[in-house]
């Protein structure tokens, strides 16, 4: 017995010596960032190394695509000068923690990792959409739990996410990861062992050891990726086929909107206003084919929920209408996402929206 | 709550702490007031551990408690009746309410659908249309597990090889042991009844071979089955597949199955241990078998030892002649099928091992005159006797694995089906690579512990080599353990 324990202590002396030698290897512990299951393992590690930044952008891929950072800087710090003129300037970093897929559950975690964090962020932009409402194509703890920490799952669970418990071990991997880079590495070394064939995988485990300012990381200030690409103004037809295959089951009365997500979405407008971090809820921009062949009641439902919930939480809410934009079919990839024309002149023209409603200090 | 989740892992560490520190006669005799005798002691032990085995057990599904309740009371009602009772014509009616008890629950919940399917199917081809009469009911965890358990107690006490068990407690609490009650290994009374009657201590050894256990059977489960699974999963879905997906995936299969299922019996040992009890080895290294009997006495000890004793020595075993041999063995290996699962899969699968283990039976005493080797040659024909019967055994995992009889045809077609880049055609399969990688690591350590005859191999590393071995597979484990608690693949028998 005494051998396997002396054992065990020199085996967790082995993998004390590995971290420290990471440690001594790398700038950073942050992970690279990555679409889908990427961007959400990706989240924790990047706050726990270089926190909020002053305005955090959270939402669904459509928020992430639709607000350039870059952008959303800049004309912000123009509009910024033009009202309310400082000495020497202001600054700002807008970061986008918005996530693939996420649902108001999703959301709420995302925020709940903001305001977590040291310093948390001036101001919380939460681009909003119908879908992020629904519960029909998102297993409600499955995306989410990749950024729990154990407390994080318990309440979940609490709320009504029965299957919890089956993400216990990504809350507990995250625990570790806090402490342990190689943790933190596990879903980029995983990814390369599975396919190492696979470019991706291992331009994934390349840019671990490269600086961070080459990246292309929403959650750092810079592009997405998919907005930095050659392909970043392609345009994909829509037509009525489309998305009706899209919407197929979405939006159906009385399931909708989810009570389950809309409790989560209050979570979160309780949550800011209890720490005193400024939220202001905008509305993102979708394709005119996909508001005209969404049901009747999705849109109007949508907005009187947001303007209730506006007035009870005194957050701003800003619908689509009341951003001084005009869209033209290119500004469009598909139904949802924007492309880079699209999103620079959305980002643009957020810019005086948050100066107005966004009570920045 | 699955043995490769947080919720069991909390569960074992309440349940063990709980009743090897907190129902020790010692520390109750201090605290309990007016004292506590050790048997009473012995007692609170046992019915804590009954109660913590129903909390598993009703954790999966709490309306099938009442099935494993039946089948208690019904076969401990039967076992005092067999002690009472000497004429064999009463003894004989009382054994057959067992007989009729437990296998009909099992034919209820498990067979009938199959049967009433196959039926309407047979009459179908026959020319009368007939609409099967399903009973469409969910398959209890472990049914097929416990069922045989008590079955094996009965028999036992029928043929006076043990004698009835007087204390309802011990009994309730030998059939839903939670170790082992969901998928084995299925316990003979003669082994496990008695422990519950002993004072069981928790020795270091046992906690720290209990940990290893533990240890290595999640690492069999959540690193390589549950990833190579993603391959065989992979190859299976394939609508056609060319010959190398189809080896691969089988390949992919007998590793998954295999550490799947000996993962699941090392927690189980390493839970029990935990807890005091001994419960028996399930595998010895499947792999390394040479022949279709030496497979048996490798691979799932526990069912294939239930089958020899309680159904082919019954049909006569191997006293009736050659011919009966090979219909007793044909016969014990198609019922073992079935018990797998209803499935005419499981029924074919069977039959091949039935079958392999007649030929074999033919074969050996006229070969092995002709093959006794000595010195390196006889080393070199063992290797190659072990890699072709590991090829055979592949062979008989496509009909286990095939979810019907179509995927079956399309794989055996598959397999004539020449490749063409080699590379593209294992790109279909996913994680492949990583699949091996685990593979070669299993069977390293396989290797040394077929060679040095001990499952223990890495206990007897020098201290820094075997801390290094720890510590890499820490990392292993970190890095490749599967995302999500995926579910034991015997579970669903």
């Amino acid at each position: 017995m005494r051998q396997s324990v002396y054992c065990m202590l020199l085996a967790l002396g082995f993998l004390m010596a590995a971290e420290f030698t990471l440690r001594a290897l790398r700038r950073d512990g942050t992970l690279p960032y990555s679409y889908r299951k990427g961007g959400y393992l990706a989240l924790v590690p990047e706050l726990d190394e270089h926190g909020a930044g002053s305005i955090a952008i959270v939402g669904s891929s459509r928020a992430r695509e639709a607000i350039l950072s870059p952008t959303l800087e800049k004309a912000l710090l123009a509009a910024l000068r033009r009202e309310k003129p400082k000495p020497g300037g202001a600054t700002i970093e807008v970061r986008n923690y918005a996530l693939s897929g996420a649902h108001a559950d999703a959301v709420n975690q995302t925020i709940r990792h903001l305001l977590d964090a040291e310093p948390p962020p001036e101001l919380i932009v939460y681009g909003v959409t119908p879908l992020q409402l629904e519960t029909q194509r998102t297993d409600p703890a499955h995306h989410v739990s990749y950024t729990w920490e154990i407390g994080d799952a318990w309440d979940a669970f609490r709320r009504g996410a029965e299957d919890a418990p089956r993400y216990l071990p990504n809350a507990v991997r995250n625990e570790l990861a806090h402490a342990s880079w190689w943790v933190r590495l596990r879903p980029t070394v995983r990814a390369a062992l599975r396919r190492p064939w696979s470019e991706l995988a291992w331009q994934d485990l390349h840019e671990v050891w490269q600086a961070p300012e080459q990246q292309a990381n929403p959650m750092r200030g810079q592009l997405p990726p998919k907005q930095q690409g050659k392909d970043r103004n392609r345009v994909i037809r829509v037509g009525k086929r489309r998305i009706e295959k899209y919407l197929d089951g979405l939006y159906q009365e009385p399931e909708y909107p989810h009570t389950r997500q809309v409790a989560w979405l209050r979570d979160s407008l309780s949550l800011c206003r209890e720490s005193g971090v400024e939220l202001l809820l905008v509305e993102l921009p979708a394709a005119p084919a996909l508001r005209r062949y969404s049901p009747e009641h999705t849109y109007p439902g949508f907005n009187r929920l947001f303007t209730e919930l506006s007035n009870e939480f005194d957050v701003p809410f800003v619908p689509i209408d009341e951003v001084d934009v005009t869209f033209e079919a290119r500004d469009f990839r598909e139904q949802s996402h924007l492309t880079y024309v699209g999103a620079v002149k959305f980002s643009r023209a957020l810019a005086p929206v948050i100066v107005r409603e966004g009570r920045l200090r | 709550m699955s043995f490769n989740s947080i919720v069991y892992a909390a569960f074992l560490v309440v349940v063990c702490l709980t009743s090897t520190v907190l129902l020790r006669h010692r520390v109750l005799r201090r605290i309990w007031p007016g004292g506590v005798r050790r048997q009473q002691a012995l007692e609170w032990r046992n019915a804590f551990l009954l109660a913590a085995s129903y909390v598993f057990y009703a954790a999966w599904d709490y309306r099938f408690l009442s099935l494993l309740v039946f089948s208690t009371l019904v076969d401990f009602a039967v076992g005092l009746a067999l002690a009472r009772r000497t004429e064999p014509q009463v003894r004989r009616r009382w054994l057959l309410v067992s007989l009729v008890s437990n296998l009909g629950l099992l034919g209820v919940f498990k067979y009938f659908d199959f049967f009433a399917h196959s039926f309407a199917a047979l009459l179908g081809s026959l020319g009368f249309e007939a609409e099967p009469y399903l009973l469409e009911l969910v398959l209890p965890v472990g049914i097929s597990f416990y069922t045989f358990q008590t079955l094996s107690y009965t028999i036992d006490v029928y043929r006076g090889r043990i004698g009835a068990e007087r204390s309802l407690l011990n009994f309730a609490a030998f059939v839903a042991f939670f170790p082992q009650l969901v998928a084995g290994p299925i316990e003979r009374a003669a082994d496990l009844l008695p422990q519950f009657r002993r004072t069981r201590l928790v020795t270091a050894h046992r906690f720290e071979s209990g940990a290893f256990l533990i240890g290595t059977g999640l690492f069999k489960k959540v690193v390589i089955a549950d990833n190579v699974s993603s391959v065989a999963d992979a190859s299976f879905a394939l609508e056609q597949p060319d010959a190398l997906q189809v080896v691969v995936g089988v390949y992919a299969f007998a590793v998954q199955i295999y550490c799947d299922f000996s993962g699941y019996t090392d927690i189980a040992r390493g839970s029990a241990r935990w807890l005091g009890f001994e419960l028996s080895r399930n595998f010895n290294l499947p792999y390394f078998a040479t022949s279709p009997s030496d497979f048996w006495r490798r691979w799932h000890i526990s069912l294939s030892s239930w089958l020899r004793d309680y159904l082919y020595i019954p049909l006569g075993g191997n006293r009736r002649g050659p011919r009966r041999t090979s219909l007793n063995l044909m016969a014990t290996m198609l019922l073992g099928g079935l018990w797998h699962g209803a499935a005419w899969t499981f029924v074919l699968w069977g039959a091949l091992h039935g079958l392999l283990l007649g030929v074999y039976r033919w074969l050996e005493p006229r070969l092995a005159p002709k093959l006794a080797f000595v010195g390196p040659a006889r080393s070199l024909l063992h290797g190659c006797n072990v890699v072709f019967f590991f090829h055979v055994i592949c062979l008989t995992w496509l009909p286990f694995r095939a979810q019907d009889t179509g995927q079956l045809a399309s794989r055996l077609v598959g397999l004539t089906t020449p490749s063409g880049d080699w590379l593209t055609s294992l790109d279909a399969l996913g994680a492949w690579p990583l699949a091996t990688v685990l593979t070669a690591l299993l069977l390293g350590v396989q290797l040394l512990q077929y060679n040095q005859g001990t499952h223990w191999v890495v206990w007897r590393w020098p201290m820094p080599i075997r801390a290094l071995a720890y510590a890499a597979a820490i990392l292993v484990f970190v890095w490749t353990g599967e995302d999500n608690e995926m579910p034991f693949v015997y579970f669903q028998f």
